[in-house]
């Protein structure tokens, strides 16, 4: 077999291979949002309802809408204080569990089950021990006597988002948590070796292998894990409704709210349709300023059919 | 010198347990109030419990529709694994082990699954799959769940799968095996432990799954457990904590038990082999 033979037989298996995960994609992301964009042109506030074709109008109105933009809002602070600060914290605490300790194996197994239990679970965990009557934080505070009157983590507008960021984090950073130290373990143990024998401490340990090599990861991590954030929707829903008033409404909330309980399905898909748009932004300006990473990520087996 | 390391390592184990006691305490936290009658939770709560019940357990187990839950949300997982390692595990050879142009353009794509505003596009998702039959069917919920698997699980096996030396496929190729064969005689059985933290991974998605499984699924006797759950516990105005307790306990139960038979392999089957 020549050599040519092989390597375009190999990118024709490639695609074949790949093609039922693309079809999937397809059908399940791309069909409809194309659906929804049509939807999002017409006046129909249920599905099945009859309805006009009007245009830009329900875009035109969101953007006029205060309560909207407001939710856009609070949607760009939960994505900073999610997205952002759960990589952060899991790739610190990944790096803590990474140097063998007693106990490992039980902490690399188990840190991880907030993640696997479903969502309406994590909601009633937290619902209960931020009660404000008979929750254990509260009720335990009180008789320390480090405060006096309870703290309504829920329900006070001011602290319901902070609250929130918290459960979602207890809730997600242990799975990339996890990610980070599989990447973690994917280090060559000889590049540490090198650099003790040539005297380098550990912060340049840090700097110049580890952090090099988890580059791939965190960029991944960096994209998929804002992604994820932005489109959080079922804790939120479960543990507060976007309440109390609207203190905690992001767009996922917000235009979900709009569809089933406002009865408005053409302008809760022209909101969907405007947060796609900026996350397409922002992911395209993300790829396009780590574009190295994304390469590199992926070319490692270049030379296979040479 | 000796005694400062010895100082920071138990620094180091502090701030470990610190952070697994706020892990997991919530757990066994309300493990502990599953058993308590609910007027003892919502009363004067003492740490130590004055009363210990199954009442709440007997009201989960008898009183609702626990056991069609559990049936519902394994049906569902099950599809899911099923639906998702085949598309993972090609999509991930070739991704990560086969050459072509576009590759990277490609595996971007899949990613930008996530980027997709799941309780924004329900709506247009129930309107397809009602053209194809798949509302109020355990397969359609399936469905939505290997798609949002897939990507994130193709990326998950990579590392597994370059840490299997190209060799491989040459003394395959050189010996005249075909590409097919060599995937699913050397390259699967190679990668055995990074399919099985995949199949663990799609399992975890769909059985944590809210969304679809609340738009999708009308017919009461198909609801998964988050539904069921949620249901019971926030459908009424004032929450019967200890009811919710057991509800909570019984839905995290088969996760609990999942890990402790397997839970040690997802990280090993994430990472390239290194950890023992």
């Amino acid at each position: 077999m020549s050599q040519q033979d092989f390597r375009s037989r190999d990118s024709r298996l490639g695609l074949y291979l790949v093609l039922p995960a693309v079809m999937l994609v397809i059908l399940v992301v791309i069909l409809p949002i194309i659906s929804g964009i049509q939807i999002s042109l017409t006046s129909q506030r249920v599905v099945g309802s009859e309805y006009e074709i009007i245009g830009l109008k329900n875009y035109f109105d969101l953007f006029k809408d205060k309560n909207f933009i407001a939710s856009l809002g609070r949607s760009a602070v939960w994505v900073l204080a999610n997205g952002l600060f759960q990589t952060f914290v899991a790739l610190l605490i990944a790096l803590l569990i990474n140097q063998p300790f007693k106990g490992q194996n039980f902490v690399r197994t188990w840190i991880i089950l907030p993640w696997a239990v479903p969502a309406a679970v994590t909601a009633i965990l937290w619902r209960w021990m931020f009660d404000a009557t008979s929750g254990i934080i509260n009720t335990s505070m009180m008789r320390l006597g480090i405060m006096e009157k309870p703290a309504l983590f829920l329900a006070n507008p001011e602290i319901a988002g902070i609250s929130l960021t918290f459960v979602n984090s207890w809730r997600y950073v242990p799975f990339l948590t996890i990610i980070f130290l599989a990447s973690l373990a994917s280090v060559p143990e000889e590049e540490y070796e090198a650099a003790r024998v040539d005297g380098a401490g550990a912060w340049l340990q840090f700097k110049s292998i580890t952090f090099p090599n988890l580059l791939p990861t965190l960029t991944v991590l960096g994209l998929v894990g804002t992604l994820w954030a932005s489109n959080v929707f079922d804790i939120i829903w479960m543990m507060t409704r976007g309440g109390p008033g609207v203190s905690t409404t992001t767009i996922p909330v917000l235009m979900y709210d709009t569809a089933f309980y406002g009865y408005n399905i053409s302008k809760a898909s022209a909101g969907a349709i405007i947060f796609l748009l900026i996350l397409i932004v922002f992911a395209l300006v993300f790829i396009f300023l780590n574009r190295k990473q994304f390469i590199m990520a992926d070319e490692t087996f270049r030379d296979l059919s040479k | 010198m000796n005694s400062s390391i010895s100082l920071t390592s138990i620094l180091r184990l502090l701030v470990i347990s610190l952070i697994m006691f706020i892990l997991l305490a919530p757990f066994l936290w309300i493990l502990l109030a599953s058993f308590r009658p609910n007027m003892e939770l919502i009363r004067n709560q003492t740490l130590i419990p004055q009363n210990l019940t199954i009442e709440n357990y007997i009201s989960l187990f008898a009183k609702s529709a626990y056991w069609q839950w559990v049936i519902n949300s394994t049906i569902v997982a099950i599809y899911t694994v099923v639906l998702s390692l085949p598309l993972i595990v090609a999509g991930a050879y070739s991704v990560y082990r086969t050459q072509y142009r576009g590759r990277n353009v490609l595996s971007l794509f899949l990613l930008s699954v996530y980027i997709f505003p799941t309780a924004l596009l329900v709506v247009p998702i129930f309107k397809i799959f009602d053209g194809l039959a798949l509302v109020d069917s355990h397969l359609g919920c399936a469905l939505m769940n290997t798609a949002f698997a897939v990507p994130f699980g193709i990326w998950l096996l990579q590392a597994f799968l370059k840490s299997l030396p190209p060799e491989l496929e040459e003394a395959a190729a050189v010996d005249g095996i075909g590409r097919i064969r060599t995937l699913f005689q050397i390259i699967i059985p190679q990668a055995a432990p990074g399919i099985i933290a995949i199949a663990m991974f799609a399992f975890i998605v769909s059985w944590t799954e809210y969304l679809f499984a609340m738009t999708l699924l009308l017919s009461n006797d198909l609801h998964t457990l988050p539904i069921g759950l949620t249901g019971i516990v926030f459908g009424q105005y004032r929450v019967n904590w200890g009811f919710a307790a057991a509800g909570a306990v019984g839905s995290a139960l088969p996760v609990f038990i999942l890990f402790l038979i397997v839970g040690r392999w997802f990280i090993r089957g994430i990472s390239a082999g290194a950890i023992k």
